[in-house]
């Protein structure tokens, strides 16, 4: 590296100022890198870019790269890794430096994969249709009977407009002799488009002058004719396109909330679908509400428990039958995994000619699948030359767990297995020539190094029957120089693809910034399933506050000896056990620290702590996960904290005040939270199960506060406690001058309207919350929930201070959760797992 | 031989099932060697929805919605079919087993009976490495396709137990095979892992034994279920054969087919989703006489 410094006078004069990163960038042996040319110099469409990076200079590009990774920490970008566990969350690997491709060589890639989108939608409709490529022997038929993906129950099947595929992708890749070459492809329900979106985004913030400069290609416009297309396909009066996701678990959940977001598609799951006849409808709020276009998410066999895979529990059952009949369109079709197939490789030029009438654009990795006997004897002879992988599945077993594997990396026994593989089951192997990836630079130690890459470009279908090709895409990087197989779940990185405008094109407007707005707003349905996770997201945060609420009066009033707060702590403590934040247990007096510990503390099985602070926060966190693109990135990560904030060990020994410390920050972030729902969000329907989820749990908490501190115990020291658990110390001592009166703290916390931490309060709300549901005519005799509302807020306002017994509190407590239960069997979801058992055959 | 075939699956719930979708895979249909006379099936409750097909692979299905609270599901399936004999096979005359599977790859058919469809992996029958050993000790280079395959099933019947206590609706092929152990499904399996392993194209057959042997025949395994047993692609000229590894037999008189599939995921005689919490139970019972025959007393 030092030596190319040394021989490139030219360049170091370039960088100037940023030598001290630049200056040593050499290609890797072999491989041609996009950024320099064999002899180091700067590309020619990549000087602006360059130059660029010079004039901002280095101290100020570090300040900007840190901003970005802070911004895309902030918007909670983030993709999720199987192999430890349930899979964590990893923040994005986000290279700040854009792969940068001009403006002619741009036009070939385009053109290349119009043509492939074209060929692949030609093949689908044939292996679904009159299935003329095997009769004709173009393709021998287990070529497609060998894909998991030939769904079979759609064979026959026409999709609803036509189109097979709606968003296809490849991988690119550029070979050594300076061609493109398509290393995959993505025809099922292609990831990465939602990807691009967020790299471009996070990128024109930290470049932006450097962006505007080069005449960057926007995204927005293809993103618009995607949704055209879709939008078009859908009747009047349905719910419109939706997206279709497998939930939070996916690996790429965000991509699918940021797109539904972005996209203005509500966000579903195979749950909130109900098939009746032939149609499909979404579970709302509002009954069941015709949907006709579904964008997926999940791979085809998933779709459809009754007719395709029955473990799924992720599918809709009927699905395949409203495609049948004509009345649901999926994007893509279901089946379209079938051309991802790398058994299908070899024959597209072949296909191409038949079915097209033109020789293949793009080239694929020369491929030879084993089925045959005249190939499988060629890959044999050349084994150790080539990559064997599976011909028809991404991953396989043994050495093809990855995919595909270089045969001359393997042991000899692995070597000799594979070859017998190939031997009896050829079918299931092709071998492929190794292609050495070019190199782009990705930013490593303060410093630029060349690493391999591949670019995903995306077609999408539009509405006037063409195609469009979004100008930029999704580019992957390995960390290994020598990576021939990228893929992220293998710790590589992403980047951006900057596709410069061609001559003459217009100059972006400074104003516009589609990129980061989204294309439509308003009202979407809210299925049952986000209502419900609103709903539990509203009780948990607030079982949460009252939670940390009583370990913090707790905690207060440890040091005290006087015998009536020591009985008032007891109350406090008692609280916690009876709603499982502290372990239970006859006797045992527990100690405010011991309690603090439990509540504060991760539950271990075995403790009987199961609803500690940290559970009930992952549990809130599990319900703000599943509803993602209805909140805000600020509220969003306001839970994110609050959940890991709480779940962090607490320090061993940990002392009150260390206790303290930690209620305190957790209840300053729920009021953060509470500040972001009454502020930021709009007054949807959505809102209001938040709402009424908070109202409602705040109502049985302080319920159950009175109902210790005021009816079951009776000291000052107890009033005192009340006070201070609703917050209204301040209140009472303006209104009344006595210390502790007990009726007059009932009063204020049971009944008094006024008093936003009253009962009372919270069930005024909750009715007006209530009454504003779908389902609820003014003028008719109000049922279910309303009705139940109704009738605990007049209990509440003809009720006295003094009347307030022990009956009392439990009658309302019980009223509560009956509202809760009719509002859950109105509007809310079935909790039931899919099941169903199948009789053995002897 | 004509049979009078009488079936009941009766699930029990413990939780009321407010709906239920339900796929019915019951009925026969003409085959090859197989002519229905008539069928019918009953559901109880009634079904909001029924919706009667034949599914990619030929078989005849229903799919049914209950709209209504139950804990109990009752399916009666009947029917009359004759059955005609197989013509005798000479297993000498099938090709090789290579010859076989290079055939089955090569096929330019993708049609529900192309051998095609039956050569991969599918939900239930995968690759194992100890099954395809075990198997491929029944096919030495050159053997007839055929005559490997009745090896094979002999060496299963031989070699397993049939007990009805070992396994259950779910256990995988490697599982019975290492237990050598289980029932007439879990034979099925093994065999296909078996097949398939050498590229061979092998189908799982669901259907119907006949209860009571003939006269001095003993009675066979499987006549308290539905039964399954393998189907094998022996090439061009011969087609598909039918073996029943449970019982060591070419399928022959005493066997009605109702589905063929590639494994039981595909012929499940029933199948669906409900959504419970609570636990369910299912009961079968079958009955296959002779018409003019006394029913077994069931």
């Amino acid at each position: 590296m030092r030596e190319a410094a040394a021989q490139s006078g030219q360049d170091a004069d370039l960088f100037g100022p940023m030598a001290a990163f630049l200056g040593g960038y050499r290609p890797l042996p072999g491989a041609a890198d996009e950024m320099v040319d064999e002899a180091g110099a700067i590309r020619g469409h990549w000087r602006g870019f360059v130059d660029a990076l010079r004039r901002i200079g280095h101290p100020e590009i570090l300040r900007r790269f840190d901003a970005t990774a802070r911004h895309l920490r902030d918007a909670g970008v983030f993709y999720r890794v199987y192999d430890r566990g349930e899979g964590a969350e990893h923040a994005w690997p986000l290279n700040y430096v854009p792969v940068i491709i001009a403006a002619e060589e741009w036009g070939a890639i385009a053109a290349g994969m119009v043509q492939r989108a074209e060929l692949m939608d030609r093949v689908l409709a044939d292996a679904y249709g009159p299935q003329t490529l095997v009769a004709e022997g173009v393709l021998p038929a287990a070529v497609f009977s060998g894909s998991p993906e030939f769904l079979r129950p759609l064979v026959g099947v026409k999709p609803r407009g036509g189109r097979f595929l709606r968003l296809y992708a490849a991988d690119l890749g550029r070979g050594p002799d300076g061609r493109w070459w398509v290393v995959g492809d993505r025809a099922q329900a292609p990831s990465g488009a939602g990807y691009a979106l967020e790299n471009r985004i996070a990128l024109t913030r930290t470049l932006p002058g450097v962006f505007r400069g080069l005449e960057v290609e926007r995204l927005a416009g293809f993103f618009q004719a995607f949704r055209r297309a879709l939008s078009a396909l859908a009747a009047p009066g349905s719910a419109g396109a939706c997206l279709l996701t497998p939930g939070p678990l996916n690996e790429t959940y965000f991509e699918h909330a940021y797109l539904a977001r972005y996209l203005g598609f509500p966000l579903v799951e195979g749950s909130d679908l109900a098939v009746r006849e032939d149609g499909a409808y979404l579970r709302t709020v509002e009954g069941l509400r015709p949907v006709d276009v579904l964008v997926r998410r999940l791979d085809g066999d998933f779709a459809d428990p009754l007719e395709l895979n029955a473990a799924s529990e992720i599918g809709a059952p009927g699905l395949v039958q409203a495609v049948r009949a004509g009345r649901m369109a999926v994007a893509n079709a279901l089946g379209s995994g079938l051309v991802e197939s790398r058994a299908l490789l070899g024959f597209l030029p072949r296909l191409s000619e038949r079915l097209l009438g033109e020789s293949l654009k793009l080239p694929n990795v020369a491929t030879w699948w084993c089925g045959q006997a005249r190939e499988r004897e060629e890959v044999l002879a050349r084994l150790d030359e080539l990559a064997i992988a599976p011909a028809f599945t991404a991953n396989g077993d043994g050495p093809l767990r990855q995919g595909a594997v270089a045969a001359s990396s393997l042991s000899g026994a692995e070597r000799d297995a594979l070859a017998h593989a190939i031997r009896t089951r050829g079918v299931d192997l092709v071998g492929q020539e190794i292609v050495r990836l070019s190199t782009t630079p990705i930013w490593r130690n303060q410093q630029l190094i060349p690493r391999p890459f591949t670019i995903r470009v995306f077609v999408a279908a539009t509405e006037d029957g063409g195609w469009t090709v979004m100008p930029g895409g999704f580019c992957r990087i390995s960390t290994d120089p020598d990576a021939r197989v990228v893929s992220m779940q293998q710790g590589g990185l992403s980047a951006d693809v900057w596709v410069l405008g061609a001559n003459g094109a217009e100059p972006p407007s400074l104003l516009a910034a589609p990129e980061s707005a989204a294309l439509r707003r308003g009202q979407t349905a809210l299925t049952s399933r986000a209502a419900d996770n609103l709903f539990w997201l509203g009780r948990y945060l607030e079982r949460t506050e009252a939670t940390l609420r009583l370990v913090r009066a707790a905690l207060v009033r440890a040091s005290e000896r006087d015998a009536s707060v020591e009985e008032a702590v007891n109350s406090l403590i008692g609280m916690l056990r009876a709603w499982g934040a502290a372990p239970g247990g006859e006797g045992a007096l527990l100690t405010p620290a011991a309690a603090a510990a439990a509540a504060l503390g991760r539950g271990d099985p075995g403790s009987g702590v199961y609803a500690g602070a940290p559970a009930l926060m992952e549990a809130a966190r599990r319900s703000a996960a599943a509803i993602r693109d209805r909140l805000s990135p600020d509220a969003w990560r306001t839970i994110n904290d609050l959940a890991a904030g709480l779940a962090e060990a607490a320090p061993v020994p940990a002392s009150e005040s260390d206790y303290l410390d930690r209620a305190d920050r957790a209840l300053r972030l729920l009021a953060a939270f509470s500040g972001f729902a009454q502020e930021n969000m709009t007054r949807t329907t959505g809102w209001r199960f938040l709402e009424i989820g908070r109202r409602l749990e705040r109502a049985l908490c302080v319920g159950r506060f009175v109902a210790a501190l005021a009816v079951r115990a009776r000291s000052d020291a107890a009033i005192d406690a009340l006070l201070e658990l609703g917050d209204s110390q301040i209140t009472y001592a303006q209104r009344y001058f006595v210390t502790a009166s007990r009726p007059a703290a009932i009063d204020l916390l049971m009944l008094d309207a006024t008093n936003p931490r009253s009962c009372a309060f919270q069930i005024y709300h909750l009715r007006r919350l209530v009454e504003r549901l779908p389902g609820n005519p003014r003028g008719e005799a109000p049922t279910g929930p309303l009705r139940a509302a109704l009738r605990l807020e007049t209990d509440l306002s003809t009720t006295e201070g003094g009347e307030v017994d022990e009956d009392f509190v439990t009658r309302v407590d019980a009223m509560l959760l009956e509202i809760s239960e009719t509002l859950s069997a109105r509007y809310l979801t079935d909790r039931g797992r899919p099941a169903s058992a199948r009789p053995r055959e002897g | 031989m004509l049979y009078d075939i009488r079936l009941v699956i009766a699930a029990s719930y413990d939780q009321k099932v407010p709906f239920a979708r339900h796929v019915l895979r019951l009925s026969p249909r003409d085959r090859p060697g197989q002519r229905v006379v008539s069928t019918s099936l009953t559901i109880d409750p009634p079904p909001m929805e029924r919706r009667d097909s034949l599914d990619f692979f030929g078989n005849q299905t229903s799919f049914i919605s209950i709209a209504e609270p139950h804990t109990a599901l009752v399916v009666r399936a009947g029917a009359r079919v004759e059955v005609t004999a197989p013509a005798r096979l000479e297993a000498a005359r099938a090709p090789a087993w290579e010859a076989a599977a290079a055939a089955a790859a090569g096929v330019a058919d993708l049609s529900r009976a192309s051998p095609a469809h039956f050569l991969f992996p599918s939900r239930i029958v995968g690759p194992d490495a100890a099954i395809a050993a075990y198997a491929g000790e029944s096919f030495p280079p050159g053997a007839s396709v055929l005559a490997g395959a009745i090896d094979l099933m002999g060496r299963i019947h031989a070699d397993f137990t049939y007990d009805t206590e070992a396994t259950d609706v779910a256990t995988p092929p490697a599982v019975a095979f290492a237990l050598k152990r289980g029932v007439c499904q879990d034979y099925a399996h093994v065999m296909l892992t078996g097949l398939r392993a050498l590229g061979l194209a092998g189908g799982y057959v669901s259907g119907f034994l006949r209860t009571t042997p003939p006269p001095g025949r003993p009675r066979l395994e499987g006549v308290d279920a539905t039964h399954a047993w393998v189907t094998l692609w022996c090439g061009p000229d011969l087609g598909w054969v039918g073996l029943d590894p449970t019982n060591a037999v070419l399928a022959g008189e005493d066997h009605v087919v109702i589905g063929v599939g590639r494994d039981y995921a595909d012929v499940a005689p029933l199948d669906g989703v409900i959504v419970t919490n609570g636990a369910q139970a299912l009961d079968v019972a079958v009955d296959v006489a002779p018409v003019g025959e006394a029913a077994a007393a069931r």
